[in-house]
């Protein structure tokens, strides 16, 4: 299970940098500093980032670059700023300055046959390397001991140039003996390569030859500033340098590097999960059923097509909403887009759609309602709920409009025919009389033609760091599951008629019409106030509800 | 009968009570009104004008050392400062600190008050993080010409009679509830409900910061207060959860007080279900929050020093620090450290003991380069320049927010 670290709200978006700072880091130097999908993830990678994050008058762009690559830009003077070089001011005179060095590379040799060495401290290179061919990656230098260097010079050991992934494959073959290279990198290289063999049910049986046999050297490893730098440098380096010098007396660099490991070296994909704020809604959510409704069932099923798992937490509808919000559940469903919705979440592709209906209790209107467009509706007492989209409508119009404060006393009003009609979602609607005033669902009705159809959406919440990823992992999931025809099984496993089949052929299909059409609506959306209240007293509710009658909205 | 007997013991309580207050309050104003300050201000002048070479710098630190078990921050922050005065002879003598416990007693402060003012080679004093002792006793420095810098107090009082040798190197809550509300403001949290303790410290931040949130566009949805010494926090907590009150909306809460029913508070409010982010003044800056548990996460805190700063002063005074007393500093021994150094930079600036021109020295000092970057100080006394730091509490450490 990945760690969800809550932070409540994304701190980035409070940083307010002045000048940008492009950073060219290695784009394929596991678990170092590479790029998936554009984004830079690695140990160099989060350590940089954590510098810059010190400096909040500077903002960091990394981008990606080949190293050697990177070296011969830094040459031209093409790039300012290149991750991961060691100090080596003779051999690249055009590198004019360095950071202080921010963590220890330890380049070390992995062989695929058995090599004795007698003394780890004090290796005799010429003999126990004796005829051993070594590969190194095109344009890396090769570190390590002056005897190790006289072996290499005077023919003893055998230095080949490849690229990385040539070398491992070579490495497997048996084509060559050794690889030298960093330590990390080449441990990250074989777990790499050992995760691609069991997704293709291979062997990894040539992986287990492959072993650890010397670790050389260590090295300090800098940003280094070409010499077009600008005039800015000095104040940049030394803020650089500070802030790793702050991180280092925290131990934060060695946190970094420990968190990361453990992350990259021990994390299965397959244990990514995700917690979810659930609220009853029919039977599209429900506690009553082992997968939680069909809803639940599509999201845990589009999450599990990216091999992500989903923990429900089943609330009331506000406390769903609420711990949403707050970043303490970093997911929840589902909801219509409002302006909450906007601050403090991510929001995923259209999931289904409702319809908004006016309801009616049928002893009250026995002939129902007459309704061909809203403006039919004025000769009607309409209620609504305190903040809800349609407030501005009904109460800037000329209708008789009553507000209340959530849905059990919206109902009483309606028992009580204090008013005509309310607007509400047909399940939510169901679901609140079931549980008010059960002896009731009989006396009610709605008319056919619903006020508004909505789309509906996973909230991720910005306060969870991952909300971004999670929202893609999601969209990825959905669209595949519609494609592969999983998304159909679904719903045949949840239809028991031809008019429910219906139904959900109304409710899944075409959401992106649907979201696109309520781009064009009059209505404001707000996804909130609406919640259900516990208490099942109703002469009680109808003391608390006179005051609310009295005053009217529009006023 | 009984009613109206009653009746009688609640007036007469009020008047013993009323009577006991006047007495305490005519007691303290006999003790201002019959000490002779001109007296100590004459002999203070003369001594130190005259002052044998080898004579050190009399310093008076006062704080309530009681509080503290085992390490003392503000303590050893002083005396490195003092190690760092003495040992590089930034001054032409060296300085000689005389530590007084306060216990967090107006008594204690007063009578310590007394004894620097009737010292008259008592230069200067580092005095209290507690509004209701330092305001008194500012005033017996203030009349005895005693320099008296406050690492600790920012109630907006404690400099509002625009005295001459009273100063504080620390924000005061107007500075910390606004910077709070504008915080708000960056975060969106467009509802918050508002909590105090009943003291004149929590009530004038909760008062600062709901003023400012509201200019800012927010709504304040619900406000109260709770006894300090009592706090019940049932009340409050039943309306904000969400597991009660199903009909709440809010984005934050902001709740004024001390330490310790500031995380008292905290605790309850997750035990309910409240896991909103928690914002407080500078009060809870400090390690107790990390170690009250996981409930202490998403609380984000005022602070007013930031160990994190790049700033070369910041950072030697951390190195320093930790070569010293093998651990890092907090606020409180970066405030004392910044204390000392602020009087040692006047003394030397002045080239004087007078403490007159040591007030006026610091009453103009402009961009002073300090370990907490660079600030300045008025002829009130007040702190300028000085940047206010949040921390949010994320399991057991402080994570520092970002923002201009």
């Amino acid at each position: 299970m990945i760690r969800q670290t809550i932070l409540f709200f994304i701190l980035a978006t409070l940083s307010v940098a002045t000048t940008k700072v492009v950073v060219y880091s290695d784009s394929d130097y596991r678990p170092y500093s590479y790029f998936d999908n554009n984004t830079a993830k690695g140990i160099h990678v989060d350590i940089i980032k954590a510098i810059f994050e010190k400096m909040h008058d500077y903002n960091l762009e990394l981008r990606p670059i080949e190293w050697s690559e990177g070296l011969k830009k830094m040459k031209n003077e093409e790039i300012l700023i290149l991750n991961n070089t060691y100090y080596r001011p003779k051999e690249r005179p055009y590198i004019v300055d360095y950071s202080q060095p921010y963590m220890e590379d330890h380049p070390a040799i992995y062989c695929n046959k058995s090599i004795k060495i007698k003394d780890l401290n004090n290796v005799d290179w010429e003999k126990e390397f004796n005829g051993v061919t070594i590969a190194k990656r095109k344009g890396i230098s090769v570190s390590g001991s002056l005897p190790f260097r006289k072996a290499i010079k005077e023919g003893h050991i055998k230095i080949v140039e490849d690229d990385h992934e040539n070398i491992i494959q070579k490495l497997l073959n048996q084509k060559i003996d050794c690889y030298t290279d960093e330590d990390l990198f080449i441990q990250g290289s074989l777990l790499q390569k050992q995760r691609e063999l069991e997704e293709n049910n291979q062997s990894t049986q040539q992986l287990d030859r492959i072993l650890k046999v010397i670790t050389i050297s260590s090295e300090g490893i800098h940003l280094s500033f070409s010499k077009k730098y600008f005039a800015k440098r000095k104040d940049l380096l030394s803020k650089v340098n500070l802030a790793i010098k702050v991180m280092q007396n925290r131990d934060q660099i060695e946190k970094i590097k420990d968190r990361y490991l453990v992350e990259y070296f021990t994390t299965n994909v397959a244990d990514k999960s995700i917690d979810a704020s659930i609220y009853s809604l029919g039977s599209f959510v429900s506690d009553k059923m082992s997968s939680y409704g069909l809803l639940a069932d599509i999201v845990s099923t589009s999450f599990a097509n990216r091999n992500i798992r989903v923990n429900y937490h089943y609330y009331n509808r506000n406390e769903a909403y609420l711990y949403n919000k707050w970043g303490k559940i970093c997911m929840s469903f589902p909801w219509i887009k409002g302006v909450d919705s906007w601050l403090y979440n991510e929001l995923s592709d259209p999931i289904m759609t409702s319809d908004i209906s006016f309801f009616y209790d049928k002893t009250n209107l026995p002939k129902g309602i007459e309704y061909r467009n809203l403006y039919d509706l004025k000769d009607y007492r309409i209620g609504g709920i305190k903040g809800a989209f349609y407030e501005k409508f009904f109460g800037g119009m000329s209708f008789e409009y009553y507000s209340f404060p959530n849905t059990k006393a919206l109902l009483t009003a309606l028992v009580l025919k204090k008013i005509d009609i309310l607007p509400m979602n047909r399940h939510l609607f169901v679901d609140a009389v079931k549980e008010y005033m059960p002896h009731k669902l009989e006396e009610f009705a709605h008319h056919e033609k619903p006020m508004t159809k909505k789309a509906n959406y996973i909230l991720f919440s910005k306060n969870c760091s991952d909300a971004h990823f999670f929202k893609e992992e999601f969209n990825k999931g959905f669209a595949n599951i519609q494609r592969n025809g999983i998304f159909d099984k679904i719903l045949a496993k949840y239809t028991t008629n031809d008019q429910e089949k219906e139904e959900f052929e109304k409710i899944f299909r075409n959401l992106k019409e649907v979201e696109k059409a309520e781009e064009k609506s009059v209505f404001e959306v707000n996804a909130t106030n609406d919640s259900n209240a516990t208490d099942h007293n109703l002469s009680e509710l109808n003391q608390t509800m006179e005051p609310i009658l009295r005053t009217k909205s529009y006023q | 009968m009984q009613q109206s007997r009653r009746g009688f013991i609640v007036i007469a309580l009020i008047v013993i009570i009323t009577l006991t207050t006047l007495a305490f309050v005519l007691i303290e104003r006999y003790y201002y009104e019959s000490t002779d300050f001109e007296s100590m201000q004459i002999k203070r002048a003369k001594q130190l004008d005259s002052l044998p070479k080898n004579a050190k710098i009399k310093i008076g630190v006062t704080w309530p050392f009681f509080l503290d078990k085992g390490d003392n921050y503000f303590r050893e922050g002083i005396n490195l400062a003092l190690k760092h005065i003495n040992q590089e002879k930034l001054l032409e003598r060296e300085i000689e600190v005389i530590f007084a416990d306060d216990k967090w007693e107006k008594e204690d402060a007063l009578s310590i008050a007394y004894d620097f003012a009737n010292d008259p080679e008592v230069v200067a004093v580092i005095a209290h993080d507690d509004s209701v002792l330092a305001i008194p006793a500012s005033i017996i420095y203030e009349y005895a010409h005693v320099v008296m810098v406050s690492p600790a107090v920012s109630d907006p009082n404690f400099t509002r009679v625009n005295f001459d040798y009273i100063f504080r190197n620390t924000p005061s809550d107007v500075d910390i509830g606004n910077r709070l509300a504008s915080l708000s403001a960056l975060m969106n949290l467009k509802k918050v409900a508002v909590i105090n303790a009943k003291n004149s410290y929590s009530r004038s931040l909760a008062k600062i910061y709901t003023k400012e949130v509201l200019n800012l566009g927010s709504q304040v949805i619900y406000t109260a207060e709770f006894n300090e010494d009592e706090p019940n926090f049932s009340r409050i907590l039943t309306h904000l959860s969400p597991q009660v009150n199903t009909n709440i909306d809010y984005d934050a809460i902001f709740i004024a007080s001390y330490e310790e029913n500031g995380m008292t508070f905290i605790k309850e409010a997750r035990k309910q279900g409240i896991y909103s982010p928690i914002l407080t003044g500078d009060m809870l800056d400090g390690n107790a929050i990390l170690e009250a548990g996981e409930e202490m996460n998403g609380a984000i805190v005022a602070s007013i020093y930031n160990a994190q700063l790049l700033n070369d002063k910041t950072q030697d005074f951390i190195d320093q620090f930790k070569k010293e007393y093998k651990r890092l500093p907090d606020t409180w021994a970066a405030q004392g450290y910044d204390a000392m150094m602020l009087l040692a930079y006047a003394i030397k600036k002045t080239g004087s003991l007078n403490t007159r021109k040591i007030s006026d020295t610091l009453k103009y000092t402009r961009n002073y380069e300090s370990i907490f970057g660079k600030y300045s100080l008025n002829e009130r006394g007040d702190i300028e320049g000085r940047e206010i730091y949040f921390k949010m509490v994320l399991s057991g450490k402080f994570k520092y927010l970002y923002f201009e």
